[in-house]
């Protein structure tokens, strides 16, 4: 019911649109780029790219230059504890639209640093997590009675990919049990990184028999396992995510054993270290946030709940122990936490309260990554994306999407290139080749008009159209 | 007064099984859209309205009343005069549990919800697991002193409260496993697990999102909602529908003023309940009352405690004074949206069921 109600809206505030846009430059996404350029919009449509046209009513700033709206191939964004179902390892058929908090700031933040798409991925929390969606980050529903028209994601494919992870975020925590805490939350496995692999194997080879089966009528319909033979016959991507090399280099294995048509690797934050092997095998990758330190917490800045402690210091040691109010002093009478180390902690504590089980072992992982990867890849012909993870559920933007392009060229990727790699490159990885990511006639009208060379770190972006309506203006 | 009484008594005199045709002859009525209308009159018997008209074409004894005739109250969701928890731990899904099972007929509470024109509650199993299990409707009371269960089986009640979905050993730990739980129930148990026209508690957008296209893929269209927390953040997803709303408490006044306004104003009809929120006996007419004066719009209040619940339930026979209705009507002293108004008398399903003192002017 909802839905068809959101279609409906969507399709009378579209029919309102009509507009045009002269340009200086115009990058068109796949790597060329066009100057004097009048684009012409329709129904949430780019309906024409004319060189040198004249038009007395198109809108214009002068020496501006215009993108296609930039494609978050790797994001987070709404996702929370809602969307993490931690009681298996396993939720293949698990769809995260269904529980994604739609109205989360992220889009917000994203939409305004020029981000019109995303692909949004399931927590890294279980081995195989369920699959993934497809939103604009403008345009849909807006649950709250309080916030304004189309502020909220709007969804467009609700299984476009299946989550699977490797390495340590799956079994982080975990434990196998003993004693009295065998049928503890804790005991959850599982407790290695080769028992993750493990439960990979068992659930396709599983999935493997089903298909052999169900061919043959004899067992029941198993939603799950429905979804793993759709990725088994290419009909839905896997999507794994890898950070150090061995992880890739079991993920490529993975492929090989159960033939995977379609596999994409989410993060790589070391393929660099094995970039011609990835190359041969010809899989493309989507990078995480890559920083100039591998520490995120500190290129993020602190917290809203690091901040929070150190404005309130009693929460951090004393709420176990005391009542509220109460002094908190250790044997030799003296409090234990010192301003100092208080002051301290907004720049060392890793911040995970985004959503649990997200980012876990980025830090640990990450000891070997490079900002020069997008680069590194580059040169090693590697077929790749970039994606920001969680980097736009902060409202500091030096984490955005279009950062990270930038933070890439200022270590050696060419700048045409960065561009295509949050723009048309990512359009295609995520199966929408044909309608996002470039300023074509035919594809929807996702455009950000930025106020000078978008790799440019002094540019902003002035507008910001999804499907032909503003959304954002700073002109 | 004196016809008032004479009303009371002609009810109380007669045997019950031979009930015959009454024609109650008030003030005024109070019609579907909450308007009164004068010099109407219905015509009651066995138990049913037979006709509502100025001249009435049946045949019967006409008793003069002194005061407005309002159809009964219907709460939404209730959970007055049951076990304290209407709910089964020892399982994530439920649908087999029935509300009806844990009434307690000849608790005070129904009797007092009479007196106060409530005279059909809708007890809901605590929304604590994902599937909870089926309401009842009670008629809140008879001329022997006890409820009556109407509808052993309403609606299955569903939740997807936080509460119910925080258990992270066996699960489910998140709103998407809890989603999951329930898709597993439907493929376990088909449609039945869900009923004709499940109830979902909701308390937030994901939830809602979540249910709805869940209910979407599985082509349920008569799912109803309920809607908790802080409606503010999300009941923007309900633009033009109707929903259940917890009753009138006494937190947050400002900002449920201003919730409420917005949702008159996307057009959300509501349904009120007094569970999860106010005990107090007058909860659901005063919820009324807050809703005319917040909103202006006395229909909607009106409607929101009489033929809104009785749409959630797909009932057409309670909640308004029209031919086939039950004979559930109140006698007021005025309009029952005027904060003045008092009750004189209660009946149900034609039946007096409660009288005001008036010596005591009670």
């Amino acid at each position: 019911m909802i839905f068809s109600s959101l279609l409906i809206t969507t399709t009378a505030l579209l029919a309102q649109q009509s507009s045009q846009w002269a340009v200086d430059t115009v990058h068109l996404g796949d790597g060329q780029t066009m100057h004097n350029v009048l684009i012409t919009i329709n129904d949430g449509k780019i309906t024409a790219v004319t060189q040198n046209a004249d038009a007395d009513d198109a809108q214009s700033v002068a020496n501006a230059h215009m993108t296609p709206g930039l494609i978050d191939a790797y994001s987070y964004m709404g996702v929370d504890g809602a969307t993490l179902e931690e009681s298996r390892e396993s939720t293949a058929s698990l769809k995260l639209s269904n529980s994604l908090r739609f109205d989360a700031p992220a889009f917000g933040y994203a939409s305004s640093e020029g981000v019109t798409s995303a692909y949004i991925s399931p927590a890294s929390m279980n081995v195989i997590g369920g699959l993934g969606c497809m939103v604009k980050t403008h345009g849909g529903q807006v649950a709250s009675l309080f916030g304004d028209a189309g502020a909220a994601a709007r969804l467009i494919s609700d299984s476009a990919a299946l989550k699977v992870t490797l390495g340590g975020d799956p079994s982080m925590g975990n434990h196998t049990g003993s004693g009295k805490w065998t049928t503890s939350y804790t005991a959850r496995r599982p407790n290695t990184r080769m028992g993750t692999v493990w439960v990979v194997r068992r659930e396709f080879y599983r999935a493997l028999e089903y298909v052999e089966l169900r061919d043959q009528g004899q067992v029941a319909y198993n939603a799950d396992l429905e979804v793993l033979a759709a990725a088994l016959s290419g009909d839905i991507q896997v999507r794994v995510q890898a950070r150090e090399a061995h992880d890739v280099e079991t993920a490529l294995r993975l492929q090989e054993e159960f033939g995977w048509p379609r596999m994409l690797i989410e993060e790589a934050t070391n393929a660099h270290k094995i970039a011609e092997m990835v190359a041969r095998e010809h899989v493309p990758i989507v990078t995480g946030p890559a920083f100039d330190s591998s520490s995120r917490s500190i290129a993020r800045g602190p917290s809203a709940a690091e901040l929070a402690y150190a404005a309130e210091p009693g929460q951090i040691c004393c709420e176990d122990y005391h009542a509220p109010g109460e002094e908190h002093v250790n044997e030799s009478g003296k409090l234990e936490l010192s301003e100092f180390a208080l002051s301290l902690l907004p720049a060392v504590a890793p911040r995970y309260e985004a959503a649990p089980g997200l980012a876990r072992g980025r830090r640990s992982e990450g000891s070997g990554s490079t900002p020069a990867l997008p680069a590194l890849l580059a040169d090693a012909s590697v077929k790749f994306a970039m994606g920001s993870a969680e980097s736009h559920d902060s409202p500091l933007t030096e984490s955005s999407l279009i950062y990270q392009a930038r933070r890439a060229v200022r270590w050696g990727l060419d700048k045409d290139i960065a561009l295509s790699l949050i723009t048309s490159v990512p359009a295609q990885l995520c199966g929408y080749g044909d309608s996002l990511g470039q300023i074509k006639t035919g594809f929807d009208a996702d455009l950000v008009l930025w106020s000078g060379d978008p790799l440019d770190p002094t540019s902003l972006p002035l507008v910001v159209i999804v499907d032909g309506q503003v959304v954002a203006d700073n002109r | 007064m004196f016809t008032t009484l004479s009303l009371i008594a002609s009810f109380a005199l007669l045997p019950q099984a031979q009930q015959p045709t009454t024609i109650l002859a008030p003030d005024a009525i109070i019609a579907e859209d909450g308007k009164l209308l004068e010099g109407y009159k219905v015509v009651v018997a066995n138990g049913k309205i037979v006709e509502v008209s100025a001249t009435p074409r049946t045949n019967g004894v006409e008793v003069k009343l002194n005061g407005i005739l309002a159809p009964g109250f219907v709460d939404a969701f209730s959970q007055a005069g049951a076990e304290r928890f209407i709910t089964e731990q020892s399982a994530k899904v439920t649908p087999e549990l029935r509300a009806a099972d844990g009434v307690h007929l000849s608790d005070d509470a129904w009797q007092e919800l009479a007196k106060h024109g409530v005279t059909t509650a809708h007890l809901v199993p605590d929304p604590t697991n994902v599937l909870s299990g089926s309401g009842a409707l009670i008629a809140t009371a008879t001329e022997a002193g006890v409820a009556k269960i109407a509808d052993a089986t309403t609606v299955q009640i569903a939740s997807l409260l936080s509460s119910s979905v925080s258990d992270r050993r066996v699960g489910p730990s998140s709103l998407a496993g809890a989603l999951e739980v329930l898709q597993q129930s439907i493929a376990d148990h088909g449609a039945r697990a869900l009923g004709h026209s499940p109830w979902f508690f909701v308390e937030d957008a994901a939830g809602a999102r979540g249910v709805t296209s869940l209910m979407s893929d599985l082509k349920v269209t008569t799912a109803k909602f309920i809607l908790l927390g802080d409606q503010g953040d999300y009941a923007g997803l309900f633009a033009n529908q109707l929903v259940g709303l917890p009753a009138f408490g006494m937190g947050g006044l400002a900002r449920r003023a201003e919730i409420w306004r917005r949702m008159a104003k996307a057009n959300i009809s509501v349904a009120f309940g007094t569970r999860m929120s106010s005990s107090e006996y007058g909860a659901l007419r005063s919820s009324a009352m807050a809703w005319s004066r917040i909103t202006r719009d006395p229909q909607g209040a009106f409607a929101s405690i009489t033929t809104n619940p009785a749409a959630m339930l797909s009932r057409n026979d309670i909640g308004r004074i029209a031919r086939g209705s039950r004979a559930d009507l109140v006698l007021w002293s005025a309009h029952p949206l005027d904060a003045q108004a008092r009750v004189l008398a209660t009946m149900i399903a034609g039946e007096t069921v409660y009288r005001a003192d008036v010596s005591t002017n009670n």
